[in-house]
């Protein structure tokens, strides 16, 4: 039904005349900010102007339990906006999950499409059979990107974690450091050139 | 219209709004005693019809709202309830002008106000009106229900006339445009006779009238009117209307098809109607027509009343998926209109509580995304967090609870923002802990110590750091040291190093104004927080008791009681090998076990980890203040001075099989100094006892010397009972005579012994070991070429097997021989005092003290050959010893009836001594006699020594270092004279055979020779001359 794509699209015009919202309350948090890692392992963050857009904005592995496996994001200096936001993500996610859960496993389709639009960012999700979760959020501004290529993505990761699953020494459920994960998540990360 | 009601849901359409206010000065909890009251008519059956009509309370109603109350009826204020307090007649004028006053506010809209008046009695109460109702008081106003439903009937009169009124207006008459109040400017000089005009407002008043049948309570008339109004605003693309249209005809569909509400809170209100109202839905409309409507048949020329000719055709009800479409149509086109946000963002609010019934999350999560961008206005900080909190309230409703816990947290920074001038610290924790659940924590410990931790750390760690905050900054220090508590001991493995310096900081100067405490936090909601004891910090990886040291262990007197098993109680004891973690700075630890039982006094120890210390033993004590069992089942620390209270079931990795300790009744302690000095030695007996001290002394052979031993009773109770036994240990050396010798009667005498006394008792040490010399020394010695032999029976093939020595220089020899002889033997005994007392002494419980003694040996004297001539007299003989001395010292050598003989350092001289031959035949044969030896050999044994006593007697050797004046050592050599002949087998038995033969003949009453060897080894006699004397 027409009217229906009009909701969703009918955020988007509004956004000049947005009230202050979610995200500008975040930052009156009164915490100090947090760090997760190491300075040491974070990736050179990719410079904004250099590219035309970036592939993703942050990529995040959650466990079956619902709990970051892996979470990286570009703009290191406001990390705990993403974990907020795939945190959030995760509703949408066991929904989708619960919505096909009387599907045939082998038909399932791992691919969760759009989570949901956020003011500056899309989120998109993918889980495996097993129940992991991947999610990626995308700024909504690259518009360049499709679909096809965000499951070719999705697909990409697949893969690096299932190497990582592979790895005798790796103990399922524990986060991931893998150099090789690293690797090709800041791959997604570069811009296309 | 700029004030968004949140709490909207689908059935308020049909619901006739009435305001309830006070006037004048009403005490606020009486005005809401009666609103409560008011408010509890929410439904009244109009008399003679099935209808029900629903009634909205307010007590505060935005007049601007009141302002799009044609657009939709249930905004409109159609009732007026004043409250008041009128105590005299004088006011009463006055009073009832404020009420006037007040009914002109929402005056354009009113059917119908009344005024309660409480207080006043008299003249003006008598007089009966309509419009005002007099009670003497709050507590006297039985009738304000009935009031209230004569009331809203009045309302219902109203409604009806208008609604057919409207509904039956003919088609040629003008119909009023309707319209909101920002539309009023746009319609100035529009043509009104226009086809397009007239559809307008046929639709609007359609419309219009579908809002007043839903009101009456006549829904499927209203279906139809909406149904027809959606056409006739379609068709003129007026879409603000057709917006309220399709929301009515939602708003209608919901009502039949969830009779039992949608809005949850609002739901619960009407519960007691819920089932009537579903009755109702149904049977609405005796005679069960169907109001059936074909959108196609509509119309359009004017609006016709009679809605019967629509019967028997589809059904209009919408079903509810199309219900869904129906509101994402209606909020679409409000969407179109700046002014109409609060429109859009009530409609979302109502089709996101229609779907989370439909329990279609997606789609309600979407409409809720939406709402979230609809823009209103400059909002207040308090509209600000109503907003945030009723999204939240949204999402926990469709089961998006992250998203929800998201919502409530920033409602709750909102409350806090730095632009509200009084930020609001305690809303805003509530609101935090309200978040909880979304992120799935608890504050209680317990679920963190299964396993490792699941959750999502980051934002948990955000989130407590917040309750931290807002904790401190409520003013409640205990709360944040609570919370600050449970961060550090759950999410510490996701803290990095900087964040538990920064967090260990800020404990430590939480706790210095309020210590943590092991005590539940009661918040004033109700929700307890349990303590957070700090089982990771530091770490603590086994758990075992100790026994206590032997000399302190408890025995049980076997013969006391005829057991056979001794019970080894464990006393009082356990040590917790901690591990701190390492990532703390230093830090004080003070543990104190706790076995929770209230007669144990535990003694607290404290000690301070280095932060990355590895595995550190740590001993706690405790001292049992009753008899019984003991049950350890945790320890107390004080850590960043938070009490924790650990109790080692709950720690993660450790493995305790009870710690239950057997405590008996008290028993006296002792403690024993000597006169002796410690010794560094310690002793290794074999049966496992353990030595509580050792004493070491240097001793020459054959000295003597007293060992005083102070016992001192250091417990709390009487020293009855001291046995003292005495056991030496790995002594290769063949020891002489009693080498521990004691007088226990003095010692008991002083008993019992009361606590803190001392009582002495006194042990001779005696030293006599072998005086001769090793065999290879004797033979290196032997340089002079004197014969060993000084008689002919003595061992001729000792002549010849001998190797000759001369070959070796003598002379260099002579200082490693002195190096030899200083060879140093030790003697190690330990000495048992078996003491008990006291009321463990009634239970048949002794303690065991051992005191090691340790004596190292120095030789002294050396005789190095001996050998024996015959004397003058028959009777005597001489004895020829060659002494050596092995000492540093000058020292004297004397015998019995001989002359001193005077020994320089290392020096070696021969001595002879005249001695008595003895008659061995009047020695008892054995000391022994009735007892039976093992074998013939120790029986032998037991009567050479006997004989070389009797030997020792005769010779008295003894020796004394004349230098030595402080201690002037004395040695008795008698001994070692005869062992070192028994030693040396031949002479003794040269002499010994010589003896017995002599005997013989001097009684000359036989004629035969009898021989006697009374040597262990056989020999054999080669030549055998007579002698006569």
């Amino acid at each position: 039904m027409s009217s229906s794509s009009r909701l969703g699209g009918a955020a988007r015009p509004r956004a000049q005349h947005r009230h202050s919202g979610p995200s500008t309350a975040l930052a009156m948090a009164t915490a100090p900010a947090s760090r997760d890692r190491p300075a040491s392992r974070d990736p050179p963050p990719p410079s904004r102007d250099a590219g035309r857009g970036k592939m993703a904005v942050c990529v995040a592995v959650i466990a079956k339990e619902n709990y970051p496996l892996y979470i990286r994001s570009v703009p290191t200096e406001n990390e705990l906006k993403f974990h907020y936001t795939v945190h959030t993500s995760l509703d949408v996610v066991d929904e989708k999950i619960s919505a096909m859960g009387k599907a045939l496993v082998d038909q399932r389709e791992l691919y969760l499409g759009l989570l949901y639009p956020t003011e500056d960012y899309k989120v998109y999700g993918y889980v495996t059979n097993s129940k992991v979760k991947f999610v990626m959020v995308v700024d909504s501004s690259n518009t360049a990107l499709r679909d096809n290529e965000i499951r070719s993505m999705f697909r990409k990761l697949h893969n690096s974690y299932t190497d990582i699953m592979c790895n005798p020494f790796y103990n399922p459920g524990d986060r991931i450091h893998s150099r090789a994960f690293d690797n090709m998540v800041n791959s997604m990360m570069m811009q296309v050139c | 219209m700029s004030v968004p009601d949140y709490m909207q849901c689908a059935e308020d359409h049909q619901t006739l709004l009435v305001v309830v206010q006070p006037v004048g000065l009403v005490p606020e909890e009486s005005f809401f005693r009666i609103y409560k009251r008011i408010s509890a008519v929410s439904q009244v059956n109009v008399r003679d019809s099935q209808r029900v009509l629903y009634i909205r309370y307010r007590h505060h109603y935005p007049p601007e709202n009141n302002e799009w109350g044609d657009f939709q009826t249930h905004r409109k204020v159609v009732g007026l309830i004043t409250i008041t307090d009128c105590s005299s007649a004088k006011d009463w004028p006055q009073t009832f002008e404020k009420f006037h006053l007040q009914k002109e506010m929402y005056g354009s809209t009113l059917y119908d106000s009344r005024l309660f008046v409480f207080g006043l009695q008299g003249e003006i109460a008598e007089q009966p009106r309509t419009d005002v109702a007099f009670y003497p008081s709050y507590d006297e106003c039985e009738t304000v229900e009935k009031r209230i439903e004569d009331f809203i009937e009045s309302l219902f009169i109203v409604l009806e006339s208008k609604r057919l009124d409207r509904a039956t207006d003919k088609s040629g008459d003008k119909i009023p445009l309707l319209c909101v109040p920002f539309e009023k400017k746009d319609f100035v000089g529009l043509d009104t006779d226009s086809r397009h005009y007239k559809k307008r407002c046929q639709g609007r008043m359609r419309k219009h009238v579908g809002d007043l049948c839903l009101q009456a309570g006549m829904l499927q008339d209203s279906l139809v009117h909406y149904h027809m109004a959606v056409e006739l605003l379609r068709s003129v693309n007026d879409f603000l209307w057709l917006g309220a249209a399709l929301e009515g005809l939602c708003s209608a569909s919901v009502i039949y098809h969830y009779p039992g509400g949608t809005g949850g809170k609002v739901g619960s209100r009407r519960a007691q109607g819920g089932s009537l109202s579903a009755e109702a839905g149904n049977r609405h409309r005796p005679g069960a027509q169907e109001v059936l409507i074909d959108p196609g048949a509509l119309t359009s020329n004017g609006i016709n009343a009679d809605t019967s000719a629509e019967i028997g055709r589809a059904k209009n009800c919408l079903s509810p998926e199309d219900i869904i479409d129906k509101y994402k149509e209606a909020i679409s086109y409000y969407g179109k209109y700046k002014n109409a946000g609060v429109i859009e963002l009530e409609a979302c609010v109502k089709a996101v509580r229609v779907l989370a019934i439909q329990k279609r999350s997606m789609e309600a999560s979407e409409f809720l995304q939406n709402a979230v961008y609809i823009n209103l206005r400059q909002l207040s900080e308090e509209e600000k967090i109503q907003r945030y909190s009723i999204l939240s309230e949204l999402y926990e409703r469709i089961g998006f609870h992250r998203k929800s816990a998201f919502f409530k947290r920033i409602a709750a920074m909102q409350c806090a923002a730095p632009s509200i001038p009084e930020p609001g610290w305690r809303a805003c924790y509530k609101l935090l802990l309200e978040t909880l659940p979304g992120y799935s924590l608890s504050l209680d410990p317990k679920d963190f110590s299964k396993g490792t931790h699941r959750g999502w750390a980051a934002v948990q760690m955000r989130l407590l750091h917040e309750l931290v905050y807002a904790s401190r900054r409520m003013g409640n220090p205990a709360l944040s040291v609570r919370h600050l508590s449970f961060l550090l001991q759950t999410m510490l493995d996701f803290l990095s190093d900087q964040e538990k310096k920064d967090v260990t900081q800020s404990l430590e100067s939480y706790t210095a104004k309020c210590p943590g405490t092991m005590e539940f936090i009661t918040l004033p909601d109700g929700l307890k927080l349990p303590p957070v004891p700090f089982t990771k910090l530091p770490i603590v990886r086994s758990v075992k008791l100790l026994n206590l040291p032997t000399s302190l262990r408890p025995h049980k007197m076997k013969s006391l009681l005829g057991q056979n098993v001794s019970t080894k109680s464990p006393f009082i004891y356990s040590p917790i090998i901690a591990h701190n973690r390492g990532e703390e700075r230093t830090k004080k630890i003070v543990y104190i076990i706790n076995g929770f039982i209230l007669e144990f006094e535990s003694l607290p120890a404290a000690l301070s980890l280095p932060a990355e210390s590895g595995l550190y033993p740590v001993t706690l004590v405790g001292v049992p203040q009753t008899t019984g069992q003991i049950t350890i089942n945790g320890y107390h620390t004080s850590v960043f001075g938070v009490f924790s209270d650990c109790l080692l079931d709950n720690l993660p990795g450790v493995k305790t099989n009870g710690c239950t300790v057997e405590v008996i009744p008290a028993l006296p302690r002792l403690q024993i100094s000597t006169s002796l000095p410690r010794s560094a030695h310690t002793l290794q007996p074999s049966s496992g006892d353990e030595i509580s001290t050792n004493v070491s002394v240097q001793l020459y052979n054959g000295e003597t010397q007293q060992l005083i031993i102070k016992l001192e009773n250091i417990g709390t109770e009487p020293l009855e009972t001291l046995e003292v036994t005495s056991k030496t240990v790995n002594t290769k050396e063949k020891l002489y005579g009693d080498f521990l010798s004691w007088k226990l009667e003095d010692t008991l005498s002083q008993f019992p012994l009361r606590p803190g006394k001392i009582a002495i008792f006194t042990v001779n040490i005696k030293v006599k070991l072998d005086f001769s010399c090793q065999e290879n020394l004797l033979q290196d010695l032997n340089d002079d070429g004197i014969s060993v032999s000084g008689l002919p029976l003595s061992s001729p093939f000792r002549q010849v097997v001998k190797p000759r020595v001369e070959a070796k220089p003598v002379n260099p020899q002579e200082s490693s021989k002195a190096g030899d002889f200083s060879h140093v033997k030790t003697l190690e005994a330990i000495l048992n005092f078996k003491y008990s007392g006291g009321p463990g002494h009634v239970e048949g419980y002794y303690r065991n003290l051992s005191l090691g003694l340790h004596v190292e040996v120095e030789p002294s004297v050396f005789f190095t050959r001996v050998s024996t001539l015959p004397a003058t007299s028959t009777r005597q003989c001489h004895l020829l010893l060659d002494v050596f001395n092995s000492t540093e010292h000058e020292l004297t050598i004397s015998a019995r009836n001989n002359e001193d003989l005077i020994l320089h350092a290392g020096e070696c001289q021969r001595m002879a001594i005249q001695v008595d031959k003895f008659n061995f035949e009047s020695f008892p044969e054995s000391p022994a006699d009735g007892t039976q030896f093992a074998n013939e050999k120790q029986l032998e044994e037991e009567r050479q020594q006997a004989k070389g006593l009797e030997i020792n007697s005769k010779l008295d050797i003894c020796w004394k270092i004349i230098s030595f004046h402080k201690y002037f050592v004395e040695g008795v050599l008698n001994q070692l004279v005869l062992e070192h002949l028994q030693l040396t087998p031949n002479p003794i038995i040269c002499i010994h055979l010589f003896f017995q033969i002599f005997f013989f003949f001097t009684h000359a009453d036989h004629r035969q020779l009898i021989c006697q060897n009374v040597c262990a080894p056989d020999i054999s006699i080669r030549r055998l001359k007579l002698v006569v004397f």
